[in-house]
C-alpha cells in the first residue's frame, strides 16, 4: 500500500492534515531481515574461527576473550552506526557484533567458573545492554533472542524452570504493547518483542520437555511447574483483559464473554504444553499487524499438539479428554462472541437509523 | 502491515501524528486490525482451532485403545463424527468458516477411522498404506471442498506416506541411497509448481498466500537438504542432488520472478543459495589458507546474501510500480 492511501486514510480519520511529509523507503520485509540474520550468523561464524587462526591463543583465558570480543564489537558497533542503509555493510556489521558479542559471553562464561548461574545472568546483562545500545532492527531481535536465552539459561541452574514461560510472556507482551506508544518506542520494542516473542515460542515448549525428560529418568518434579501453569492461565486471561480494553470495546457483553470465555479456556488448556503460549502470541502478534509472528504461533501450537501425544505427563484416555474440552469451549466462546458482537452492532446502527 | 506501522512511525518521528494518535493512527491506516478484523480472526481461530482440537482429540481416543469400548461402539463414534463434521459443512456451506474448519475435522477424523481400522482388525497394513489410503480418502473432500487448509493436510500426509514408503522397504538405497531425499524433493517442488498453476487457473483455493508461503517453505527446505547432501556425501549419486536443487532455483526464478513476482518465494531460494554456498564455500575453502578463508567464506556468504537482498528489495519495488 503506497504512502498516499494510507495518508489519506489518517486524514479521514480526522487524525492528520493537509499534504503528507516525505517518507524514506520502507525498511526490509520480515522474511529478508530473518535472510539477513541467518547470513550474519554464518558470517559471525566465520570471524570466529578466522580470530582464533589468527590468534591462536585468543580464546585460551577469560581476559583476551574478553578483549578479542569487545574488539569484534567494537568493529561492528562502529560499521552498523555507519550502514546508513546499505545492505553489505550492515550484513558485515552484524556478523561482527554477533561474533564480538559471542566471544564476551564465552569470555564472562570463563571469567565466571564456575559459577554458571552468575555467568547466564552477566551474559543476559550484558545482552539486555546490547539491545538498548545497538539501534539495529535485526541486531535487537537476536540480543532480545539471546536474553530470553539467558533468562532460559539462568532458571534452569536455579531451579524454577516452568518461570521461563510466564516472565518470557510479560516481556513480550510488555514489548509488543510498548512499540505502539511512538516512533522511539517502536525502535526499540517492535523488534525485542520480536525476539522475546520467538523465545517465549521455543522455551515454553522446552520447559514442558525437560518436565517430561525428569519423568523419563524417574526424578523428583519441579515444583513449580503447577505455579507455572497457574501463571501462564493469569497471564492468558490478563492479556484478553488488556486486549479489551485497548479495543476500547463499546459493548461491555463483548469484554464479559471475552473475559469468562478466557478463563474457561485457562482453566482447560493448561495442561497442553505450549498451547497458552502460543495462543498469547497470537492475539497479541495479530494485534499488532505482525502476520509472521501470528503463524509462528499457530505452528508452534501444531507442533506441540503433535508432542502431547507422546509426553508422558498424563494417559492419551486424559490428553483426549482436555482437548476435547478445550476445542469445545473454543468454539461455544467463538460462537457466543460472534452473537453478542453482531447484536451489539446491530443495537448501534438501530440507534443510528433513530438518531 | 508492517509497511503501515513504519509509515506511521516516520509521521510520527516526523511531526505529523501526534504521539496521543499513534495508537488511533495504526489502526485506522489498517497496521492495527479495528473491530471487524478482530471478529474475523475470532471466528477463524475459534472455529478452526476447536475443529482441529476435537479432531486431534478424537485421535488420541483412539489410539488409547480404550478396551472399555466394545469395537461397535468405538466404529460407530469415529464415524458419527466424521458424519456430523460433514453434515456442519453441508448445512454451513464449504465456503463459510464453519463449514470448511468441519471439512477440515472430518478429513482430520478419517485418519483416525483407518487407523482405528489396522488396530481392530490387525489388516497387517503398513504404515505407508494407512497414509496413503487417508490421502486417497480425502483428495475427493479436497477437491471438491476447494479450501487451502485441506489442501495442506493433503501434502503433509502425502509427504508421510512416500516417506514411511521408503522406510518400510528399505527404499533408501534406491536412487544411489538417496531415494528418500529425491521423493521429498520432487514431492514439494511438484506441490509448489501445481499450486502456481492452480493459481494461474485462478482457481480460489490457491490464492491464499498463506499456503503459498507454506508450499514454497517445504519445497526450499527440501531442496536445500537435497543441495547440502550433494556437497557433504561422498556417494557417485550425489551429484545428480545437486543439479536437482540447481533446476528448483531455475524453476523458482522462472516462476516467481519471470512470470509472476513473489518476493517471498524468491527470498527462500535466497536462504537456499546462502546455506548451500556458505557450506560448498567452507568445503572447500576453510582450510586453504589460514586465517584468511574463513574471513573470505564469510564475506562470500555476506555478499551473496546482501546482492540478493538488494535484488529482491528492487524486484518488490518494480512490483509495487
Amino acid at each position: 500500500m503506497s504512502a498516499a492511501v494510507t495518508w489519506e486514510k489518517l486524514v479521514t480519520a480526522g487524525i492528520v492534515r493537509g499534504e503528507s511529509p516525505a517518507t524514506a523507503a520502507p525498511p526490509m520485509a520480515w522474511y529478508l531481515r530473518a535472510l539477513a540474520a541467518v547470513a550474519a550468523w554464518i558470517a559471525a561464524i566465520c570471524v570466529l574461527s578466522s580470530t582464533s587462526i589468527l590468534f591462536v591463543r585468543a580464546f585460551d583465558n577469560a581476559v583476551t576473550t574478553l578483549v578479542v570480543g569487545a574488539a569484534l564489537l567494537a568493529i561492528g558497533a562502529w560499521v552498523l552506526a555507519r550502514a546508513k542503509g546499505r545492505v553489505f555493510v550492515a550484513q558485515f556489521g552484524l556478523a561482527f557484533a554477533i561474533a564480538g558479542e559471542a566471544a564476551i559471553g564465552l569470555g564472562i562464561a570463563r571469567a565466571s567458573e564456575p559459577n554458571h548461574t552468575l555467568a547466564w545472568a552477566l551474559i543476559g546483562a550484558f545482552e539486555a545492554i546490547m539491545l538498548v545500545a545497538i539501534a539495529e532492527r535485526t541486531h535487537r531481535a537476536l540480543a532480545a533472542l539471546a536474553v530470553g536465552m539467558c533468562g532460559f539459561g539462568l532458571l534452569a541452574r536455579l531451579g524454577p524452570l516452568s518461570l521461563a514461560a510466564p516472565l518470557t510472556t510479560i516481556a513480550f507482551v510488555g514489548a509488543a504493547w510498548a512499540a505502539t506508544r511512538d516512533a522511539r518506542s517502536d525502535a526499540l520494542w517492535r523488534p525485542a518483542s520480536a525476539g522475546f516473542g520467538v523465545a517465549l515460542l521455543a522455551f515454553a515448549p522446552l520447559a514442558d520437555l525437560a518436565h517430561d525428560a525428569v519423568r523419563w529418568w524417574h526424578a523428583p518434579p519441579d515444583t513449580s511447574s503447577r505455579v507455572a501453569a497457574v501463571l501462564m492461565a493469569i497471564a492468558f486471561v490478563a492479556v484478553v483483559a488488556l486486549l479489551c480494553r485497548r479495543l476500547a470495546l463499546a459493548d461491555s457483553r463483548v469484554t464479559r464473554v471475552a473475559l469468562l470465555g478466557a478463563i474457561a479456556i485457562a482453566a482447560l488448556a493448561y495442561p497442553v504444553p505450549g498451547l497458552l503460549a502460543a495462543l498469547i502470541v497470537m492475539l497479541v502478534a495479530f494485534d499488532t499487524g505482525r502476520p509472521a509472528l501470528t503463524g509462528l504461533g499457530i505452528a508452534t501450537a501444531i507442533g506441540m499438539l503433535g508432542y502431547y501425544y507422546f509426553s508422558l505427563a498424563t494417559t492419551l484416555f486424559a490428553k483426549s479428554v482436555s482437548l476435547a474440552a478445550v476445542g469445545i469451549v473454543l468454539m461455544g466462546v467463538g460462537a457466543a462472541l460472534r452473537r453478542v458482537a453482531r447484536a451489539s452492532e446491530g443495537q448501534a446502527s438501530e440507534a443510528r437509523r433513530h438518531a | 502491515m508492517s509497511e503501515e506501522i513504519d509509515l506511521v512511525m516516520q509521521w510520527n518521528a516526523a511531526g505529523a501524528v501526534a504521539r496521543d494518535d499513534v495508537p488511533r493512527a495504526l489502526r485506522a491506516s489498517g497496521a492495527h486490525p479495528d473491530g471487524a478484523r478482530w471478529l474475523r480472526f475470532v471466528e477463524w481461530l475459534t472455529l478452526g482451532a476447536g475443529s482441529v482440537l476435537l479432531a486431534v482429540a478424537l485421535v488420541f481416543f483412539i489410539a488409547y485403545n480404550w478396551h472399555a469400548m466394545p469395537n461397535v461402539a468405538r466404529f460407530a463414534l469415529v464415524e458419527a463424527a466424521i458424519v456430523v463434521a460433514v453434515a456442519a459443512c453441508l448445512w454451513r456451506g464449504p465456503d463459510s468458516t464453519a463449514g470448511a474448519a468441519a471439512l477440515c475435522a472430518a478429513a482430520i477424523a478419517t485418519g483416525a477411522l483407518l487407523a482405528l481400522v489396522g488396530q481392530t482388525y490387525q489388516t497387517g497394513a503398513d504404515t505407508y498404506e494407512l497414509f496413503a489410503a487417508w490421502a486417497l480418502a480425502i483428495l475427493p473432500w479436497t477437491l471438491l471442498g476447494r479450501q487451502a487448509p485441506l489442501w495442506m493436510l493433503l501434502l503433509a500426509v502425502v509427504n508421510l506416506a512416500s516417506q514411511a514408503w521408503f522406510a518400510r522397504w528399505g527404499m533408501a538405497s534406491a536412487v544411489g541411497g538417496q531415494g528418500a531425499l529425491w521423493t521429498l524433493v520432487l514431492v514439494n517442488a511438484g506441490a509448489l509448481a501445481l499450486w502456481e498453476i492452480g493459481r494461474r487457473l485462478d482457481l480460489r483455493e490457491f490464492h491464499a498466500d498463506w499456503a503459498l508461503r507454506i508450499v514454497a517453505a517445504a519445497s526450499g527446505l527440501a531442496a536445500t537438504i537435497a543441495g547440502i547432501d550433494a556437497i557433504v556425501d561422498s556417494r557417485t549419486a550425489a551429484p545428480a542432488l545437486g543439479i536437482a536443487w540447481l533446476l528448483w532455483l531455475a524453476g523458482i526464478w522462472y516462476g516467481f520472478r519471470m512470470r509472476r513476482v513473489d518476493v517471498f518465494v524468491l527470498a527462500v531460494g535466497l536462504g537456499s543459495v546462502v546455506v548451500v554456498a556458505a557450506l560448498f564455500l567452507g568445503k572447500h575453502l576453510f582450510s586453504a589458507a589460514g586465517f584468511v578463508s574463513p574471513l573470505l567464506v564469510g564475506a562470500l556468504v555476506i555478499g551473496i546474501a546482501a546482492g540478493g537482498i538488494v535484488v529482491l528489495k528492487r524486484v518488490a519495488q518494480e512490483a509495487h510500480s
